[in-house]
Parts: structure tokens; C-alpha cells; sequence
């Protein structure tokens, strides 16, 4: 039996532009299972990082509801939606985001140390996870400028994966890589699913990926036009 | 924790920004330092002649200043309208006791200045009338001058305890050359005998030619109405207006009642004035000039940190962290600048601070001031005695010229602890807004910025 782990009714979402609102999202609705890889396409424009921004909770619904691992991420107060992401989402960006002066090792565990989780417990479990994405031992000090683009990636996925998170929200995960790195990136992704039983949303243009996924949603002028 | 300790990392991300912004707030620092140095200097100074001064208070028969049986040489004064005939009036000697019972009054001392005459023959073989200088004093009291200057004894003794009422008298040896007499010898004034049991010495002319006797055989020999002044000290320099007043309200009809804080405060409020002006403006320049290096260089950060500001609140962060981290980076670089400003101002400060001096307070303009300061007491024909002999004792006027020169500028204790506060409290200040700011930026908007 399947466990649904996200649930969005009659999103939308408007932005004001230079006195004009503009509907980035309309009337979206669809409901997501656990353990399941789920591609989000679109043209550009198309609403796919704002859906994804609001299932993550870095930004507000104008209408509609989301339930993320039962909780309602509309109602929950600006103040408050740190403390969603810390338990309920991963992120992994198209740019790896890292912090430039931290290790590896030390952005993994970043999650964790916002939690207050003690610190040998933090480093344990940031090891664990940069072992799961694949980044060797003795490159887990080295700051990102030490690092390839397909490990700074990796670092990305051990930061996303090392709370536990309900969901990881990856956009354009390999938007930036090479296409060898970006089908090691997307095999890390898929074996978090099948073998960890992770919830993975996938921002992608790659259609290739998009046929792969357990499910697609399709975007067009912030519509969900299939999935 | 985590947040402290990637505050202060992060302070030397931008090495080259960091030195710089260091230079700037050590510089600021070392200033304000020395700012702050003086204005402390300053303020002991003038504590230290307040305390020494300023809790004296001058009583003086009403409408006369300078001494009373002078008025025929024109050296003292009296109201105008004055008939010049009419014998001043003296202060009762009764209120001598009244004052010592008040409360808050710690020494009373009567003085009686007054001139004897007497008929001396000029090596041309003429006749003429001379005077000598008699000071009436209380026995085991300063022998004190006009003007408020004090004579040293350099042989025999001073006026002791026990001298009341006694023909006794302590020369100059100025007179005791003029007069042919020494130590032991007896000397005529006003047609009594004295035993001069002391011989004093003063720098100044005037000085040498007094003679010193108790005040209750000057009173009796000149027959004086009364003392020429009282002089009383309160126990503490917040005590003197509350006590001038009662002595005002009690004898306000037969005399005049001065605080020499009033008058002498007052001058050296003038004289330290342009100087505490200039630390002030100089410690506010110091403290506004770091305070908008660190906020526009925080802001700096911010602007330039504002994607990774958005990753940290995607991965967790809440408000609080954010301002706890970019508020220690604030206040790390602060206190770097303080400690560094700290060390410049140990190698730097005396060198500036006296040269702050000098443009703000010139010396040379002190000690006169200092003159006029203390020849107010004495008339003012006497200002241009100030700034040396003149009341040093008495006034600590000379003293008070001197030390306008050498304010001391060093690092103590308090100074250290006012730089770290300041420190701190300059990194919260201009680090709040930066702080506020990066808290409030929106994850969404921030992190997709190039």
C-alpha cells in the first residue's frame, strides 16, 4: 500500500511586477507517494522552481493548500518555515550552493547543527551521508573549491538526504554538470528512492530523466497540464 | 555556538576588506582613545582641585574686599559711597565658635590683616612714616600672605598652639635685616613689646616684609573692631552651597559670604573647556567614523552574502541564527579594531594627546589665567603673581597651571574596559541593521541571484 507524503489542492501563486501581477502558479492540484522519483518539466517560465520553492517552504502560497508529511506548510507562519525545512526538506540547486568556507564535511552537517544536534552525533551522520553520495573519505575536509563539479554535487545530495528529510526537492539537479557526471548524479538520485525509500521531486529539462521517473508532472503557463 | 564560531571565520573571508576596515577602526579606536584619555584627565584634574579647593568658603565684612586698614594706601577697596573715614567694620570673633558647630564644617580660621606704623630716618637723615605688614592668625594655622601665599620658616618655629594671647611673633627676614633684630630678639610694634620666636622666608618682596602674631593680640595691639576674614572649609565639596547659604542667611547683613569654588571653578571650566571640547568632538567623530565603517562594511557583507544567507535558511536557519552570525562577525571585527586601536594608543597616545593639547589648551595661557584666578582674591593688581608662588598652597593655583600641560594620558585599567565595551557596543550597533536585514531576506528571492 502506498504512503502519500505530499498533497497540493488549488495552489497559486502571483508575483507583482513593476505594478502588475503576474500568475507564476494556477489552480494546482496533485498528490505525491512515498518513495517514489517525480520529474517536473516545463518550458521556462513555466512555474516549475516556483512549485518547488512553495513545496519546500522558502516561499508562501497566494491560495491553495500543501500538506508535506501531513503538516499544513500553508498555515505554518514565515517565523516558523526555518524550522519546516530543517526537519521535512532537502534541497539540492543547480549550483550546489555550498558554503565557500566550510568543509564538505562541515556543509553536510549544517542542517543538523541548525537542529542543535550535538556535535559527534552532526559529524557522524554528515560522514554517513558523504559516503552514501559517493564522495571519498579523504576529500570529506575540503572545502568546495576543492572540489569538482560532480562533488560539490554530491556534497549537495549528503546535505539534502542528512536530516531525514519527507521530501528532497532537487532543481536542475544536473543542469550544470557534464552528462557522465549528471547520469552519476541522477543514478545517486533514483538509488535514494529504491534502496533508501527517499521522496524525490526532479526539476529537469532532461526528458531522457523524465521517462525514468515514477512520475511526471508537466507545466505550461503555471498550469499542471499532465501527471 | 556554531553561529559564534562562524561569525568570527567569517570575519577574515575578504582578507583585503578585513585589513583595511581594521586599519580604518583601529585608527578610529586609537583616536577615540585618546579622546576619551583626556577627557579622563581633564575630569581628575579638575576633581583633584575641587577637592583640594573648592571646598573653601571666604567670609568678609560686607562691602569690603582687600584689607581693611589699607583703604589709605588705596591697595584695598569698599563699596562705592563709602565715607573713606569710617572705620570698616571687622567680624566678630564670637562667630568663630557659631561656625565651627555648624554642621559640615571641618576648620574655621580667623584672619586679621592689618598695617602698623611707625616713624623710621632715611639715610638722608629725614623722618617718615613706615609700614609693616601684620597678619593675625590662628596659633598652629598656615602663616599665610596677602594673596594666599604661604611663607616657609627657616628659623625658630611657626605660631604654635599655646601662643594665644601671647606677645609673640614670627618676622620676615626682610625685616628682621631692615630692623637689626634676630631670632630671640624683641621687636616694638604699636608701642608693645614682641619676642620673635620665628623667621620666615617667601619669593615674593611682599611676602618677607610681614609680621605674623596671633590674631587675638592683633585684634587687641591695632584695636580692631573685628577679623578682616573667616575662612572655613566644608567637609566635602557637595556640602559648601547648602553651607555658604546658612552662612549667608546667619551674617548676611554684616558680611559677605564667597565660595572659592564658585569663582575658582569657574575660571578653570573656562580654562579646561577648550580642551574637554576637543576630546568630546573628537571621541564623538572617533566613535560615529567606526561605527559607519562597520555598518557599511556589514552591509557590504550582506549584500554580497545574500545567496548564501538564502542556503542557510533553506538548510534550516532560522531568523535568530542569522542574526547571532553576521551580528558576531560584527562584533569580532569591532573588537579587533579596539584591541588594535588599543595598541596604537599605547605606542601613539602621549605623542597625540600632547599634541591635542597644545592645539587645544597653549600652556603658556593657563598659568595667566591661573594668575587672575588667584589674583581675584587679593585684588587684581596681584594677577600677575598667579601663576607661580602666588597661593600655590593655599589656591593649588600654581599647580593647577602645570597640570593643564601634562594631562596624563595612559592605558589603564578603565581604558581597557571602556575600549572592549566600546568595542562591543559598536559591533552591536552597526551590526544590528546588517544583521536585521540579512535575517529578513527571503530564501526564494535570494538564492537564484547570481
Amino acid at each position: 500500500m502506498t504512503e502519500r507524503v505530499v498533497r497540493v489542492c488549488g495552489l497559486a501563486k502571483s508575483f507583482r511586477f513593476g505594478g502588475q501581477t503576474v500568475d507564476a502558479l494556477r489552480e494546482v492540484s496533485f498528490d505525491l507517494d512515498r518513495a517514489t522519483l517525480v520529474g517536473i518539466v516545463g518550458t521556462s517560465g513555466s512555474g516549475k522552481t516556483t512549485l518547488v520553492n512553495l513545496l519546500g517552504g522558502l516561499d508562501s502560497p497566494s491560495a491553495g493548500e500543501i500538506w508535506v508529511d501531513g503538516i499544513p506548510v500553508h498555515e505554518i507562519p514565515e517565523s516558523r518555515l526555518s524550522g519546516f525545512r530543517r526537519e521535512k526538506v532537502g534541497f539540492v540547486f543547480q549550483f550546489y550552493n555550498l558554503i565557500p568556507n566550510l568543509s564538505a564535511l562541515e556543509n553536510v552537517a549544517l542542517p543538523l547543527e541548525f537542529g542543535r544536534v550535538p556535535a559527534r552525533l552532526r559529524e557522524e551522520r554528515a560522514r554517513q551521508c558523504l559516503t552514501l553520495a559517493g564522495l571519498p573519505r579523504e576529500r570529506h575536509r575540503h572545502p568546495p573549491g576543492r572540489l569538482s563539479g560532480g562533488e560539490q554535487q554530491r556534497v549537495a545530495v549528503a546535505r539534502a538526504l542528512v536530516n531525514e528529510p519527507a521530501i528532497i526537492l532537487a532543481d536542475e539537479p544536473t543542469g550544470n554538470l557534464d552528462s557522465a557526471m549528471s547520469r552519476t548524479i541522477m543514478k545517486l538520485l533514483f538509488s535514494l528512492v529504491r534502496e533508501h525509500g527517499r521522496t524525490v521531486v526532479v526539476v529537469t529539462h532532461d526528458h531522457e530523466l523524465a521517462r525514468q521517473a515514477d512520475r511526471t508532472l508537466v507545466l505550461e503557463d503555471g498550469r499542471l497540464k499532465a501527471g | 555556538m556554531r553561529n559564534l564560531y562562524r561569525g568570527i571565520r567569517n570575519v577574515w573571508r575578504n582578507r583585503s576588506r578585513t585589513v583595511v576596515v581594521l586599519c580604518i577602526l583601529a585608527l578610529a579606536a586609537g583616536l577615540g582613545l585618546v579622546m576619551l584619555a583626556l577627557e579622563e584627565g581633564v575630569s581628575s584634574q579638575v576633581g583633584a582641585m575641587e577637592a583640594s579647593v573648592g571646598t573653601m568658603i571666604e567670609i568678609r565684612p560686607a562691602g569690603v574686599y582687600g584689607m581693611m586698614s589699607l583703604g589709605g594706601l588705596g591697595i584695598l577697596g569698599r563699596d562705592p559711597g563709602t565715607p573713606a573715614d569710617d572705620p570698616p567694620p571687622g567680624l566678630p570673633t564670637a562667630m568663630l565658635e557659631e561656625i565651627a558647630g555648624m554642621p559640615g564644617v571641618t576648620t574655621v580660621a580667623p584672619y586679621v590683616m592689618t598695617i602698623a606704623r611707625d616713624q623710621a630716618t632715611s639715610t638722608a637723615g629725614m623722618r617718615f612714616a613706615r609700614g609693616r605688614m601684620v597678619y593675625g592668625v590662628a596659633p598652629g594655622g598656615d602663616l599665610t600672605v596677602l594673596g594666599g601665599g604661604q611663607v616657609e620658616v627657616v628659623s625658630g618655629r611657626g605660631l604654635e598652639p599655646g601662643d594665644e594671647g601671647m606677645p609673640v611673633v614670627v618676622i620676615g627676614t626682610a625685616i628682621a635685616e631692615r630692623e637689626g633684630v634676630g631670632l630671640g630678639d624683641r621687636l616694638l610694634i604699636q608701642d608693645r613689646w614682641f619676642r620673635i620666636v620665628g623667621l620666615h622666608q617667601s619669593a615674593l618682596r611682599m611676602a618677607g616684609l610681614g609680621i605674623f602674631m596671633p590674631y587675638d593680640v592683633a585684634l587687641e595691639v591695632f584695636e580692631l573692631e573685628g577679623l578682616t576674614q573667616i575662612y572655613v572649609w566644608a567637609d566635602s565639596i557637595g556640602r559648601v552651597d547648602a553651607l555658604r547659604e546658612t552662612l549667608q542667611g546667619q551674617y548676611g547683613e554684616i558680611a559677605d559670604v564667597v565660595a572659592q569654588k564658585d569663582s575658582l571653578m569657574g575660571r578653570l571650566d573656562e580654562a579646561f573647556s577648550s580642551l574637554s571640547s576637543a576630546s568630546r568632538l573628537g571621541l564623538l567623530l572617533s566613535l560615529l567614523a567606526a561605527g559607519v565603517v562597520v555598518f557599511g562594511s556589514m552591509y557590504l557583507v550582506v549584500r554580497e552574502r545574500a545567496r548564501e544567507i538564502g542556503i542557510l535558511k533553506a538548510v534550516g536557519a532560522s531568523p535568530r541564527d542569522i542574526v547571532v552570525q553576521f551580528g558576531t562577525e560584527a562584533i569580532a571585527l569591532s573588537l579587533a579594531g579596539a584591541l588594535l586601536g588599543l595598541a596604537l594608543f599605547v605606542a601613539l597616545g602621549p605623542a597625540v594627546a600632547s599634541r591635542v593639547v597644545q592645539a587645544a589648551a597653549p600652556v603658556p595661557a593657563v598659568p595667566r589665567m591661573a594668575g587672575e584666578i588667584l589674583g581675584g582674591s587679593g585684588g587684581e593688581a596681584l594677577s600677575r603673581f598667579g601663576d607661580g608662588a602666588f597661593g600655590r598652597a593655599f589656591m593649588g593655583g600654581g599647580r593647577m597651571g602645570m597640570t593643564v600641560g601634562t594631562v596624563e594620558v595612559a592605558l589603564t585599567w578603565s581604558l581597557a574596559a571602556k575600549a572592549i565595551l566600546g568595542g562591543l557596543g559598536l559591533g552591536l550597533a552597526g551590526g544590528l541593521i546588517p544583521s536585521l536585514v540579512a535575517a529578513r531576506l527571503k530564501p526564494a528571492e535570494v538564492i537564484r541571484r547570481d
